[in-house]
């Protein structure tokens, strides 16, 4: 026992002593979830909404269209809306696509007048093709707009011309009339307030449970996509140090050690322990960064070590096989990155397994990826050992089996002298 | 002649490793599937569970509103069972709902979104909700307001009728740009180093090559990798995922030749740059992730904040996606990519010669 733990401590020591390897394979899902984070918010928790960018062609001078073309003056839409203005519909159109803008939005000549007047008005939306989310956005923005004034109009109940007069500051002379207009006009908007500014009803979206963030009850999608990435890292670090074994087996040093009164399971064994001490140490280190960059909390300290534990084991026993099969040190950054890759995208590492095509769900549950970031994933949700218990019985057995099968192949190999 | 030789041995190197065969033809597939399939864009009608804990007027004409806002709606009674297989999104009416807007009380609706609901659908509901309050509310004050009455309508449409970018539209242009980096700036890279250390370039400097025919035969090689990829793409995109690539094939042709020749030579400038294969493949990767999230190959650009989307056109892959976009979706043709293809030519000549002047040291 004595004579491994030098062993694994000395071959870890010489690990350490090019770091580089290690930072590259964990800079790989700290850049992917800093993207996410950046792209998403902070923390994954800030809910960002992006800014809705849109290009107004008003052709109509009364109050109406410019109320609506200078929406952004509004102080509540200022950090949400750009507007763009154009004169006619061609300049429009070609800012939509220069600009990039959502939406192109167009109030017609008269839009007002006709309004008051009592007429059917229209008002045209025409959506950006490059783009697919902010478009509908912005039509549905538009939608809404049009059914407030819709109710503005019924509100009016046939007063229309009259107001429209008085906006072209005709009328003015009759101030008893006016006076009842604006006492009719204000009752009449008296008995919305109450109801709809703001809107009596309201609505307040939830997300499932497994979705908030345990601490803060917020919503936070670094909870699925950290784990993910995170194991993704984790199991290019494993391979990355088994490697080592091959280059050993190449300039002879595994078989020079034969000759030291050890046996082959004792050196390969020593060789495992040592990878998974560095796998270990990234995993700890992940979850760290995971926790104060990322805002994932990791949950009750015992089930976490323990699923922490069993990843290891697999990761490790993971690179063990893929390094038993393989010949070359090149043969396996191949064989083991394309596993690895497979893995990650069929175990659900970049999306939430709920979202897999749901033939694929059976195979997805057959990758250790699964396995490892669904118990993360539980943990980070607010689960205890009632929830990951069955991840990490089911890692621990694939963590065994693979291990023994990886270490008797590697023994079969040394003692062949193929490695 | 002895330029296409030096070509065509770079391109049989790579294809003879059997790791690249999975990253150039069967990676894209899968990451365009599974990436594609899940971004799809939301079905016409939305799901929508609503759960009445008290029958009411006001309720069950908030029913019939959301009815008529386009959504599926399953209504669960009051003391009804929860069927099991309930649409993603849910919405409960609660007990005194009615009541609460007669004495004008604030009531809140709870929408809940189950693990299966897209971000998409949700917003959707959520507007689509909230019209059918406010005309929920507007009723009670001015009379019944059917969408049929409505004084200002809404006509919309897109700009050109093609494809927008969601689901495969997005993921097969962004996993074309990413995969053809991946390829030229991770193998492409790491074998030029190789051949850097092992002195392999010097040895070739003593063969009747010019120095410069070398430069350009290794450049080749990796466009010739790059190309190979990108034809698959092409292929794959027109026969298994039925892509449109838009009108104008020279456009196409333009803007990916372009593209090729960009991420040739900045593989020829990683492999020239990096003193291991392991550091120019790793970093490679690393670089290539971050173009790609910022370039809007992973998601579209639109949805993030604006200071990240304009950092993204310091890369070449925001431009690509720029004039695929240009192509694929407003149906644009040569002179339209131009400005993209510019910028990509830019790329492209700053990193070669670059590379040009690192390698002329090896050789």
């Amino acid at each position: 026992m004595r004579t491994l733990a030098t062993l694994v401590l000395k071959d870890v020591r010489r690990r350490f002593a090019d770091p580089a390897a290690l930072l590259l394979n964990l800079a790989i899902p700290l850049v992917m979830a800093g993207m996410m984070a950046l792209a998403f918010g902070g923390r994954g928790d800030s809910q960002k909404t992006p800014v809705l960018h849109l290009v107004v062609v008003n052709q109509d001078e009364g109050p109406i269209g410019r109320a609506l073309g200078n929406a952004q003056q509004n102080p509540e839409a200022a950090n949400r809306l750009d507007i763009k203005q154009a004169k006619e519909r061609g300049e429009g159109l070609t800012l939509l696509r220069e600009e990039g803008a959502a939406a192109l939005v167009l109030i017609p000549k008269d839009f007002s007048a006709d309004l008051l007047d009592g007429k059917d008005v229209e008002l045209e939306v025409v959506k950006n093709p490059a783009a697919s989310i902010m478009p509908v956005i912005a039509q549905q923005g538009v939608e809404v707009a049009a059914l407030y004034i819709s109710i503005g109009a019924r509100l009016l109940d046939g007063r229309g011309p009259r107001i429209a007069e008085l906006f072209e500051g005709r009328g003015w002379d009759d101030t008893v009339a006016v006076a009842a207009l604006v006492t009719e006009l204000y009752q009449r908007v008296q008995g919305i307030d109450a109801l709809l500014i703001p809107p009596l009803v309201e609505v307040k979206t939830g997300e499932q449970e497994a979705a908030k963030d345990a601490d803060k009850g917020r919503p936070n999608f670094m909870i699925w996509m950290f784990p993910g990435v995170m194991i993704m890292g984790l199991l290019f670090t494993a391979n990355t140090q088994m490697r080592d074994l091959l280059r050993e087996g190449e300039i002879g040093t595994l078989r020079r050690q034969l000759a030291a009164p050890l046996g082959a399971v004792q050196v390969l064994v020593a060789k495992i322990v040592s990878v998974s001490a560095v796998v270990a140490l990234a995993t700890v280190l992940l979850l760290l960064i995971g926790r104060w960059a990322f805002g994932v909390t990791w949950g009750p300290i015992l089930p976490l070590a323990a699923a922490s534990a069993v990843i290891v084991l697999a990761a490790t026993g993971f690179a063990a096989l893929v390094f038993s099969l393989v010949r070359t040190e090149r043969q396996g950054d191949a064989f083991g990155g394309v596993l690895v890759m497979l893995m990650s995208l069929l175990g659900g590492s970049f999306f939430p397994p709920q979202v897999i095509p749901s033939w694929m769900q059976g195979i997805s549950r057959m990758t250790l990826t699964y396995w490892s970031h669904g118990a993360l994933r539980d943990l980070a949700s607010g689960g205890g050992w009632d929830k990951v218990q069955g991840e990490v019985a089911v890692l621990a057995i694939i963590g065994l089996v693979l291990t023994l099968t990886g270490l008797v192949a590697l023994r079969r190999r040394h003692l062949r002298g193929t490695l | 002649m002895r330029l296409l030789t030096l070509t065509r041995q770079d391109l049989r190197l790579t294809l003879r490793d059997r790791s690249s065969i999975f990253w150039i033809f069967i990676a894209p597939v899968l990451w365009v599937y599974m990436f594609g399939s899940i971004t799809r864009s939301t079905p016409t009608r939305i799901g929508l569970q609503v759960v009445e804990e008290e029958s009411s007027v006001l309720g069950d004409r908030l029913v019939e509103l959301l009815r008529a806002e386009n959504f599926e709606v399953t209504v669960v009674p009051p003391g009804g069972p929860v069927p099991k297989e309930a649409p993603p999104r849910s919405v409960t009416i609660p007990a005194g709902f009615s009541d609460a807007i007669a004495a004008r009380r604030k009531v809140t609706l709870d929408l809940e979104q189950g693990d299966k609901a897209n971000p998409e659908g949700t917003l959707a509901a959520e507007v689509a909700l909230h019209r059918a309050i406010v005309r929920l509310l507007a009723g009670e004050a001015l009379g019944p307001m059917p969408a049929a009455e409505d004084k200002v309508r809404v006509r919309s449409s897109w700009a050109v009728e093609h494809r927008i970018p969601t689901g495969y539209y997005q993921s097969l242009p962004g996993n074309l740009v990413m995969f053809v980096l991946i390829s030229t700036m991770t193998y492409g890279a790491g074998l030029l180093v190789t051949e850097r250390k092992k002195g392999i370039l010097r040895r070739l400097a003593t063969s009747p090559l010019t120095r410069g025919e070398i430069l350009a035969g290794k450049a080749l090689g990796r466009a010739a990798v790059a190309s190979v990829q990108v034809g698959v793409f092409l292929i794959i995109g027109l026969g298994v995922f039925r892509i449109d690539w838009g009108h104008s094939p020279l456009g196409l042709a333009a803007l990916l030749g372009l593209f090729v020749l960009t991420a040739a030579s900045m593989g020829l400038l990683s492999g020239s740059w990096f003193k291991s294969a392991e550091a120019a493949s790793g970093m490679g990767i690393v670089l290539v992730l971050v173009m790609s999230a910022l370039g809007g190959c992973w998601w579209p650009a639109e949805v993030v904040p604006d200071w990240l989307r304009l950092a993204g056109f310091a890369f070449p892959t925001a431009w690509a996606m720029r004039g695929l976009h240009e192509l694929i979706s407003w149906g644009g043709g040569l002179r339209d990519v131009l400005v993209p293809c510019g910028v990509l030519a830019l790329f492209g000549l700053g990193a070669g010669l670059l590379a040009t002047r690192l390698l002329r040291r090896a050789i």
